[in-house]
Parts: C-alpha cells; sequence; structure tokens
C-alpha cells in the first residue's frame, strides 16, 4: 500500500537526485573559479537557509538568532582546527555546541510567546556575537581567526573549489533530506495545522513546545553546520560576518524561497547570491555596503507585505489556486468553495 | 405606523466561509422597541455585527433613513447613528468611568463631549459617584450600564443591544430594562436581542423572529406574547 | 570608592536610562495600540540625532531645530504605518510583521549611511559650560540635564495626551478593546498611524538629546533599540510606567556594569531580558500591574 502521501514524498527524492546530478556536472561546465565560487556560495546559503526556514516557517519561530548560530558552527570549526584539531571534530564540536544552545536558550523561551521568542533570539545573538568579538583570547576578537584547516578524508583534502563545492552540495543534499523527511512526517504535518498560532498549541492537544524546541535546535544545527563550512571555505572568519546584514541576507533568502516550500531555500540562495553578485554591484557603481543594505531592506519590506509566508509560497499557492479554479471552470459541477479566507481559518 | 429609520433587506453575511444569515429583512421605526427573538445560532448576533459593518455582508442592503450603510465601516456606520452594545460587558477597563464615556463621544466637539458627558452622569447616578473609579472595578451590572450610557454619549438615532442583561442580577436587570424602555422617550429607536424573551416582548413595540439566519415571523409583541406557539418554542426557555 | 562617587554612578545611570526609557515608550505605545514590535524604532532615533546634527551645522538655533527634527521623525514615523505596516497588517503574520520592521530599520540605517556617511557625527552640546557643574563634587553635564529635563518633558507630555485628551482616550480605548473602540467610531487605522508617529517623535527627542554626548553614526540606533526593547520587557512591555522603570533601572545596570568591565554592558542588559523573560515574563511589575496600567 502507498499512500499519496509517500508518493510525494519519494517523488520528492528523486527531483533532488535529479538535482544533485545537476549540481555534479556544473562545476565541469563552469571551469572558471569565478562561476564556482557562485555555484559554492549558493550551496552555503541554501544550507543557511533551510536551517531558517526550519525555525521560521515550520517551528513559527522568528529567529533572530539564525546567523549566530551560523557564527558558532564556523568559530567552533576555526578554533578546533588552528589549535591542531580535525576539521571534523570541529565541525561536530559546532554542532554540540549549537545544538545544546539551541536546547538550553530554547527549552524555556519556546513558552514565551511569539514577540518574545523573538527578543529572546535576538539577545542570544547579540550575546554570541558580543562573546566572539570580545572574548580574544579564544576568538581572536575583532581581527577573527585565520588559518582554518580545511576538510580532508584520508589524504584527500577539500581545497580546490570543485571538490569543496561536492563538499558543500553534498551537506546540502542531507539537509534538504532532513526536511523533507520532517516535513512529511507526523512532526511535519502537526506543524501545519499549528503554524503561527499560540493559542491553537494547547487547543489541539499536541505539545507544541516540545516540537518547536526539536525544531529550534535542528535547525539551529544545520545553521552551525553551514558555518562550519563556510570557515573552512573561508580559512579566515571575523565576527562581523555573522552580524545583522548577514542574518538580513538569510531573512530575504527566506522571504524570496518561501517559508515552507522544499525549493524554497535554494531558490532563495540563487536570488540573493545573484543579487550580491550581479545586482547590486551594478547599481551601488562600487558603494555596494549601504545600497546592498537598502535593497535587501526594501525587498524585505515588500515581499513580506504582499506575500507573509514568502514569494514562492505566493506564487505556489496562487497557481494551484488558479488551477484549481480552471478545473472547476472546466467540470462546474463543484461548487467554489475554497478561497484565501477559508485556507487562512484552516491554518 | 411610525417612519421607517433602519431597513435591513434581505442581507446575506457570516463568518469566513460559513453563511449565517440568508437574506433577513426587518424594519425599525422611529422611537420604536424592536425585539428580534430566536434560539441560539439562529444569526441574531451576526445581524447586529453586519449591521454595524463588523462582518462584511454578501447581499443586501441596509438602510438608515434611506441612505445606504453598504461597505461603510464599523466606525463611519458609528457616526451616521447606528450604536451597537454587543453581548458581554466590553468596558474599557483600565480607564476611568468618565474617560470610558468621553470615549463614546470620541471625534465630537469638546463643548459637545462635555455637555453630554454632565446629561449622562446626571441621567445615571450610579455612574456618576463613580466617574473617577477604574470601569473594571465596577460590579457586572454597573458596567452594563456604563455601555449603555456610553453608546447614548453620542446620541444615536438607532441603539443595537445583544443580550443586554445577560448574567446580571435581578435587581440590576430592572433597571437597565427601565433604561431601555425611557429611550422610547428620548426619541431613541432600539433593535433588542434578549434571551428573556418574555421581558424582551414585554418591552417592545414590535417582535421579529429569526430562525436559521431567516426571519419566519414578525408581529406585535404584545401578540407574540400571548401566541401559545410562540411560548412553547421560546417563551418557555426565557426564564432559564 | 565614597558615595560621591555611587552618587556619579547613579546620576551617569539616570541619564542614560532616561533616553532608553523614552525609546522603549515608543516601543509600548506602538506595541499596545498595533500589537507590532517596531524594530526600527532605534533607527528612528537614529535619524532624530542625524537631523539635529545637519540642522545645528545649518546654523539652525535650537528652537527651530528640536521642533522641526521631533516633527519630522513624527511624520516618517507616520509613513512607516502608512506606507510598509498599514497594508500589511491584515494579511500579515507576526513573523511577516516583524521583519517588515526589521526590513525598514536596515533601509534606514543604509540610506544614513549614504546620506550621512560612515564616520561619527558631532555636534556642540545645548547649553556649552567651560566646565560641568559640581554638586558636592558631583559633576553633571549640562547635557545630562537636558537629557533628564527633556525626556521628563517628553514622557510628561505623551501622559497629558494620553489622560486627557480625546486621542490619547482613543489610543488608550484601541489598545483594551479594538473591536469595542471602533464600535464607539473611532478610526483604528488612523490611531494605530499616530501611535507610529508619537513613538517617532518620542524617539526623535531621545536622539537629538543624546547627538551631543556621542558620536552618532548610521548604526547608533541598532544598539540603543536593542537597549529600549530590553527596557521595555524589563518593565512588562505593556505599560508605560513600565517604560520608564524599565529605561532607568537598565541605565543604572549599565552604569553598575561599567565598574567591572566597559565591554560588558551590552552583555548585562541582554542578560538582564534573558532573566526577566525566563522568570517574570510580565516584567518586574508583574502581571496584574501591567493590565492594571494599561495606557496608563
Amino acid at each position: 500500500m502507498k499512500s499519496p502521501l509517500m508518493t510525494k514524498r519519494r517523488n520528492q527524492h528523486f527531483i533532488w537526485l535529479g538535482a544533485v546530478v545537476v549540481v555534479a556536472v556544473l562545476p565541469l561546465v563552469f571551469g572558471d573559479g569565478y562561476s564556482q565560487t557562485v555555484i559554492l556560495t549558493i550551496g552555503l546559503y541554501a544550507i543557511f537557509g533551510i536551517g531558517l526556514q526550519l525555525t521560521m516557517g515550520t517551528g513559527g519561530i522568528l529567529n533572530m538568532g539564525h546567523a549566530a548560530f551560523i557564527g558558532i558552527g564556523a568559530y567552533s570549526s576555526a578554533i578546533v582546527t588552528t589549535k591542531g584539531g580535525n576539521p571534523w571534530v570541529g565541525m561536530l564540536v559546532g554542532i554540540v555546541v549549537a545544538g545544546v544552545l539551541a536546547f538550553v536558550v530554547g527549552l524555556p523561551i519556546l513558552r514565551l510567546r511569539s514577540l518574545y521568542l523573538a527578543i529572546a533570539t535576538l539577545c542570544v545573538a547579540l550575546a554570541v556575537t558580543n562573546v566572539l568579538g570580545f572574548w580574544t583570547a579564544l576568538t581572536g576578537g575583532q581581527n577573527g581567526v585565520t588559518g582554518i584547516v580545511p576538510f580532508s578524508i584520508g589524504d584527500f583534502s577539500f581545497i580546490d573549489l570543485p571538490s569543496q563545492i561536492y563538499l558543500i552540495w553534498g551537506f546540502l543534499l542531507v539537509a534538504v533530506l532532513i526536511r523533507i523527511n520532517l516535513r512529511y512526517s507526523v512532526v511535519g504535518r502537526e506543524f501545519e495545522a499549528i503554524k503561527d498560532s499560540d493559542l491553537a498549541t494547547s487547543s489541539l492537544g499536541i505539545n507544541h513546545g516540545a516540537r518547536r524546541l526539536q525544531i529550534f535546535v535542528i535547525g539551529s544545527v544545520i545553521g552551525a553546520v553551514g558555518g562550519s563550512l563556510y570557515a573552512t571555505y573561508l580559512s579566515a572568519i571575523t565576527p562581523d560576518l555573522f552580524g545583522f546584514p548577514f542574518l538580513i541576507q538569510i531573512f530575504v533568502l527566506v522571504a524570496l524561497g518561501g517559508m515552507v516550500s522544499l525549493w524554497g531555500a535554494p531558490i532563495g540562495a540563487i536570488a540573493v547570491v545573484c543579487l550580491h553578485e550581479f545586482v547590486i554591484p551594478v547599481i551601488s557603481g562600487g558603494n555596494a555596503g549601504p545600497v546592498e543594505i537598502v535593497i535587501f531592506g526594501v525587498i524585505l519590506v515588500i515581499v513580506m507585505i504582499f506575500a507573509p509566508n514568502g514569494l514562492t509560497d505566493q506564487v505556489v499557492s496562487t497557481t494551484r489556486r488558479l488551477v484549481k479554479i480552471a478545473r472547476r471552470r472546466r467540470n462546474h459541477d463543484e461548487p467554489s468553495s475554497v478561497t484565501p479566507a477559508s485556507k487562512k481559518v484552516a491554518a | 405606523m411610525p417612519e421607517t429609520i433602519l431597513e435591513i433587506d434581505s442581507i446575506v453575511s457570516g463568518y469566513g466561509e460559513l453563511e449565517i444569515l440568508h437574506g433577513a429583512s426587518l424594519t425599525v421605526g422611529s422611537g420604536e422597541i424592536v425585539a428580534l427573538i430566536g434560539s441560539n445560532g439562529a444569526g441574531k448576533s451576526t445581524l447586529m455585527k453586519t449591521v454595524t459593518g463588523l462582518l462584511k455582508m454578501r447581499s443586501g442592503e441596509i438602510r438608515l433613513r434611506g441612505e445606504s450603510l453598504k461597505g461603510a465601516s464599523p466606525e463611519s456606520i458609528v457616526r451616521k447613528g447606528i450604536n451597537l452594545v454587543p453581548e458581554g460587558r466590553h468596558v474599557f477597563a483600565g480607564m476611568k468611568v468618565e474617560d470610558n464615556l468621553l470615549v463614546g463621544a470620541y471625534g465630537l466637539s469638546k463643548s459637545v463631549r462635555d455637555a453630554k458627558l454632565a446629561e449622562t452622569l446626571a441621567r445615571f447616578p450610579l455612574l456618576k459617584e463613580r466617574a473617577k473609579q477604574d470601569a473594571g472595578s465596577l460590579s457586572g451590572g454597573q458596567q452594563q450600564l456604563l455601555v449603555v450610557a456610553r453608546a447614548l454619549m453620542r446620541s444615536p438615532s438607532v441603539l443595537l443591544l445583544d443580550e443586554p442583561s445577560l448574567g446580571l442580577s435581578p435587581i440590576m436587570v430592572e433597571t437597565v430594562f427601565e433604561v431601555i424602555g425611557s429611550l422610547r422617550e428620548s426619541g431613541v429607536s432600539v433593535l433588542l436581542v434578549e434571551q428573556n424573551v418574555t421581558a424582551g416582548l414585554e418591552l417592545a413595540d414590535r417582535a421579529y423572529v429569526i430562525e436559521n439566519g431567516a426571519i419566519v415571523r414578525t408581529g406585535q409583541a404584545k401578540d407574540m406574547l400571548a401566541d401559545p406557539s410562540l411560548s412553547n418554542s421560546f417563551l418557555g426557555s426565557g426564564a432559564e | 570608592m565614597d558615595l560621591a562617587f555611587f552618587i556619579q554612578l547613579f546620576v551617569t545611570g539616570v541619564t542614560t536610562g532616561a533616553i532608553y526609557a523614552a525609546v522603549a515608550m515608543g516601543f509600548v505605545l506602538v506595541f499596545r495600540v498595533t500589537g507590532i514590535l517596531n524594530f526600527a524604532q532605534g533607527e528612528l532615533l537614529m535619524v532624530g540625532g542625524m537631523l539635529i546634527i545637519s540642522f545645528r551645522e545649518a546654523g539652525w538655533p535650537l528652537y527651530a531645530a528640536i521642533p522641526v527634527t521631533i516633527a519630522l521623525v513624527f511624520l516618517l514615523g507616520c509613513a512607516i504605518y502608512a506606507l510598509a505596516l498599514g497594508p500589511a497588517i491584515k494579511r500579515g503574520t507576526n513573523i511577516s510583521l516583524l521583519l517588515i520592521t526589521l526590513g525598514i530599520s536596515q533601509v534606514l540605517q543604509g540610506l544614513a549611511q549614504i546620506g550621512w556617511g560612515s564616520a561619527p557625527r558631532y555636534t556642540g552640546d545645548f547649553s556649552p559650560t567651560a566646565h560641568p557643574i559640581s554638586v558636592l563634587s558631583v559633576s553633571i553635564t549640562t547635557q545630562s540635564i537636558w537629557i533628564l529635563g527633556g525626556v521628563l518633558v517628553a514622557l510628561g507630555a505623551t501622559y497629558l495626551v494620553l489622560e486627557r485628551t480625546g486621542i490619547g482616550r482613543a489610543l488608550r480605548a484601541s489598545s483594551i478593546d479594538p473591536m469595542m473602540a471602533r464600535l464607539s467610531g473611532i478610526n483604528v487605522r488612523m490611531v494605530s498611524l499616530i501611535a507610529f508617529g508619537a513613538a517617532g517623535a518620542l524617539a526623535a527627542v531621545g536622539g537629538l538629546l543624546l547627538a551631543p554626548v556621542i558620536g552618532m553614526t548610521y548604526a547608533t540606533g541598532s544598539l540603543i533599540g536593542v537597549k529600549g526593547i530590553a527596557a521595555a520587557v524589563i518593565g512588562g512591555f505593556g505599560s508605560i510606567p513600565g517604560a520608564i522603570i524599565g529605561g532607568i533601572a537598565l541605565g543604572l545596570l549599565e552604569s553598575l556594569a561599567s565598574l567591572i568591565s566597559t565591554g560588558l554592558t551590552t552583555g548585562i542588559s541582554l542578560l538582564a531580558v534573558v532573566i526577566v523573560l525566563l522568570i517574570l515574563p510580565n516584567g518586574i511589575l508583574g502581571g496584574r500591574r501591567v493590565k492594571a496600567a494599561v495606557g496608563v
């Protein structure tokens, strides 16, 4: 017996496998370093985005601390490897630190109303950047850490761009699989029912707090893994990298990609990286910093006004509705019953 | 027959997907008290909310002195002269009694506001004694009185009252009904939803019976009071 | 460390706290009426500071520069509501509305950096004196007096408006029971617009008073915004006396923390917020007080 859901899930897996093949070929097609850098960055951002999508879209948590969790992953790798440790150990340390911090912070905080949750995660974010910036003995302070050692398996070191692309996109695939499984699992479906509502928590008899905590930890750990990969790719990091502008970029990523769409993170990542690499340099003409901040801010505002659940999700749901209406027109025996209003009630 | 002031013409309305009113019509004459009777879920509150613009009507017409209220916002409908006292005692807890009253006159000029406040406090001595008190500290009956008094601050032409006596002590019920009865003299028209059907009909001039979102019956209140078929379905439950 | 030293510390703390209180009050006002946490509140303070610096550079006297600055930031606050949050509020979720205010804060920061550069900008004290005033070996700068007096006037004016005017009553009524407010003839959108404007004006007062004390940059607002949120949370996020007490408490706390390390001050306020959130989610005034003090 196969439920439609399982079929859908399997389809998703196949589609993603296809995407992986495409990515595997890409570095061979685009041989030049710049193209490869762009492809690599898209993979990294997609990992960052999946972590935030999980906490925000699935968990309904406005997570202002995501950049900080990425920073924790990055700094764990940086500190461990520069002190002679294995990069994989560095990543593991990042996972553990981010996971434990997310758990400890989340444990009491996830009971709070969504507004307080946003404030609390903001505080965590600022506290982490404060520590990164001022605990000079460990983190190198504002100067950051240099000489971060790349990942390796046996004698093979992921040092040239194509191999790093494979590494990062490999991790992205894992993150995607985790997300697909969460989406189609019981947990994911529970979240579909209770998203964005504080009240529904108890009335549906679902232990909302525990589920949110779980999602918060998983999302933060995915962020930390991304951070670890980011640090080894850059080989030098500073605390500024994980500040507010970076967080906004990931918010824009999720806003464009959609809060729940499975394809959202890669789509958002492509959009953000392309904006950053190609569009904004043209518009700003040299003064990229503030212009970029303004452009990302404007995008965030406009998308959130017109598509509160993100652009991709909006496009998908609008298309579905149009298709449904078109079908109904053809059949016209069915009465029209699905409107945005009813969906809102159901959500 | 007094001149019609509020005319509700086959309105269709509801919440989200749920359609509750399927074309209800009624009229309220000038200075008239009209009772709206029906069981729970028949659409009484929905009708009230639609008239005040809190719910958008899907079709039909609502006219105040012949002027259509279609698409008007609740705040503009209030300013045109229809005031709703919703079910439950909606005082602004945390604000003084007199500030509550002044909110009722929001947007009027200061001199009108102050005159109206003095007039209202004189009319409701119970509130005058407590003018400087937090509205949240009043008893249930006093709060209900305050809400009615606040609605009168704007001198509405039509007052919609949704279950004004619900949950009040018998003595307060009497006070509230006295106030409603006295509205007739001041020329305010009233549309009254009241779970105590007998008391409601005794107070009213005319009545409508609403069932499943449509008006099924209308007549003089005293005729309805005397009608045994009606007393079986509603009046018996009025004593609860 | 003698008594005078502690008094000195106290004065510094209260002065800083006054600024936080003004920002916190803006947060609370907007939140009470609209349910929105406006992350751009700190940026409104920054714009206020930048404007007064520019006006003074242009040779304007204070009596012209101060009211114009406040009026402009009031309008900016209104514009934020009218252009972004107002249109979004109907379909918006908690997350989308917060992200909108976050986006606005970024836009204001970026524009400020483009318009006013990245370097800190300075302006002189409002009443320059050769030396700070010394009372019982505690020295107070004239600007501190300006700050304390200015914030006091701003908060007092807000209190009077809320208590004594029709629009103030409408603001309070809308924050208590928006449906009943509409049924009383109040246009809640208009009231929300005014709440945003008033929050902007309060932030502007904070910014223009602070401008002579620090080097104002495009980024100044984001940190002070966080402090304002912290103060509001400490005060229970909902009550105006709470916002004032929270602001002063935070200022004093930071002033004490600076004894240990100046790098620590931000950390301390963050810690205070987290502790308050965990232990006293209704703030130091407690839940019942907050309810009773709605809008006061």
